[in-house]
């Protein structure tokens, strides 16, 4: 390890190992993951859409495919169904763990060097970030650099030291719980299943995301305001279903996802943060995965232009670039949020009968205007659909 | 006070107003900086956290 590197990127989640890996292609960069093992503990669903494979072309590898996902069932509160169906593939359910450590390797061939086990803290000078402050095993160290690249996940602390206020509302974090249950009977394993209801999960869903046909990502996400607790919930969603009661548990993970308000001050002097950091999480299903690895490509690819120019105000284009892009489409998906945060079960219920899987797709992605013309003869659902615009 | 058995998700630091909450191997509430406010026991998934006196 060196004294000094061009750029120092916090956290080894997707958002850091691929700011790292574009920003290796022009500078040198150094990441750190206070973590003893990159990808562990997993705290995920690990539902990857094909997008993303596309994007990235990230490699069908066994190592980190479980398996293909189909489509996927949504519940309403009565039981009736909406299914998402695909043509082809929708995604793969992976294995965070592996995959994480992937794209750790992937930064590190291309010349970035990884650390884990090692935790980082801003290091000023005069009120200047110069650096970090790094114990890796156990010992200390200083490292000077020129560009500080903050992936350090939805606690994010190394913002905050940039004095960036990161602090999250309530109501705008998703607090999970989930178990990985093997032994269990899963209706049709080759689609996800997405549970709905204020009495099963309060502003959030239920998810089965099958890894083979009898083992399965089981968890839940919860409004961060309500009261009982996601476990109370996820506990009571297994044990009325004796197809899952009688698995076996074999990894608890607990998490929390932010689902609101975006952080909008992305880069400070010559800090940039990343990934749910920035809280750039879908905040209408949680999924985080491919929008860390966006914002963390184009952070890494400023970072390194800006090292190359030696001009460090090149930094501030990301932000500008992710809120004209990625970022403008998350905004939209919150509006549906705010919407669908107001539904009682028996709109859901009502939704289920009049929006297809199609409809579901595309509100997913913020493309609400034709879901929403179907609902206009609903005179509580065009009430909430005034405030919407 | 320090939480046993946390789980070190973050959540607590993240909806935490004043900074009163350090994690590491487990989750310790640095009394003087909190204010009670009872967000960080509402949001841990696994209900580790009670705070007395909430306001
Ligand atoms: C229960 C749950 C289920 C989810 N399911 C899905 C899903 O199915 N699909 C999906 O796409 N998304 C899902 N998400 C969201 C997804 O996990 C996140 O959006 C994603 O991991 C964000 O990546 P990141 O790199 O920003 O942060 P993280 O993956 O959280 O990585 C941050 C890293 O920073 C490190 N770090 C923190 N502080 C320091 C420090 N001071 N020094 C050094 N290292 C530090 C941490 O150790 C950590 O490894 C889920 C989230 C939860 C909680
Ligand atoms: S009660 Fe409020 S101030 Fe105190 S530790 Fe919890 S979140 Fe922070
Ligand atoms: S929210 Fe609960 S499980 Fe998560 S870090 Fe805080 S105390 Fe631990």
């Amino acid at each position: 390890m060196k004294d000094e590197y061009d750029v120092i990127v916090i956290g080894a989640g997707p958002a850091g190992s691929t700011a790292a890996k574009f920003a290796a292609e022009k500078a040198d960069v150094l990441v750190v993951d206070k973590h003893r093992e990159i990808g562990s503990p997993k705290r995920c669903g690990e539902g990857l859409g094909l997008k993303a494979f596309e994007k990235f072309e990230i490699p069908l590898d066994k190592r980190f495919v479980n398996k293909e996902m189909c489509g996927a069932v949504v519940y309403a509160p009565n039981g009736s169904k909406v299914e998402i169906e695909y043509d082809g593939i929708y995604g793969y359910i992976i294995e965070r763990k592996i995959f994480d450590k992937f794209l750790a390797t992937e930064a590190s061939r291309q010349g970035a060097k990884v650390l884990a086990d090692t935790e980082a803290s801003l290091l000023k000078e005069n009120g200047r970030i110069i650096g970090v402050r790094i114990t890796h095993q156990r010992k200390e160290k200083e490292i000077k650099a020129k560009i500080i690249v903050a992936a350090d996940g939805v606690d994010s602390q190394i913002a905050r030291q940039a004095g960036i206020d990161t602090t999250i509302n309530l109501a705008d974090i998703g607090s999970c719980f989930e178990y990985e249950m093997s032994g269990i009977e899963i209706e049709n394993p080759e689609m996800i299943h997405m549970f709905m209801g204020n009495k099963l999960a309060p502003k959030g869903y239920v998810w089965i995301f099958p890894k083979d046909d009898d083992r399965a990502n089981i968890g839940i996400g919860i409004s961060g305001t309500e009261k009982r607790t996601a476990k109370y919930y996820l506990d009571r969603f297994i044990k009325s279903r004796p197809g899952l009661e009688k698995g076996s548990i074999i990894e608890v993970n607990v998490g929390c996802v932010p689902v609101g308000d975006f952080l909008r001050e992305l880069v400070r002097d010559n800090l940039m943060v990343v990934g749910d950091a920035a809280r750039q999480v879908n905040p209408i299903h949680g999924g985080g995965i491919c929008e860390a690895m966006l914002a963390g490509k184009l952070a890494g690819i400023k970072a390194g232009k800006a090292i190359n120019s030696g001009n460090l105000e090149m930094l501030k284009e990301y932000e500008t670039e992710w809120f004209s892009t990625e970022g403008k489409k998350l905004e939209k998906i919150l509006k549906v949020r705010h919407f669908a945060e107001k539904l009682g079960d028996e709109d859901m219920n009502y939704l289920a009968k009049v929006w297809n899987g199609d409809d579901l797709v595309r509100i997913s992605g913020g493309e609400y205007s034709i879901a929403f013309k179907k609902i206009i003869k609903h005179p509580r659902l065009l009430g909430l659909l005034k405030n919407f615009v | 006070m320090k939480i046993k058995n946390c789980y070190g998700c973050g959540g607590c630091v993240a909806v935490c107003p004043t900074g009163a909450i350090t994690l590491e191997s487990e989750v310790e509430i640095i009394t003087e900086k909190c204010i009670k406010c009872g967000k960080c026991e509402l949001v841990c998934p696994a209900g580790l956290i009670t705070i007395e006196n909430e306001r």
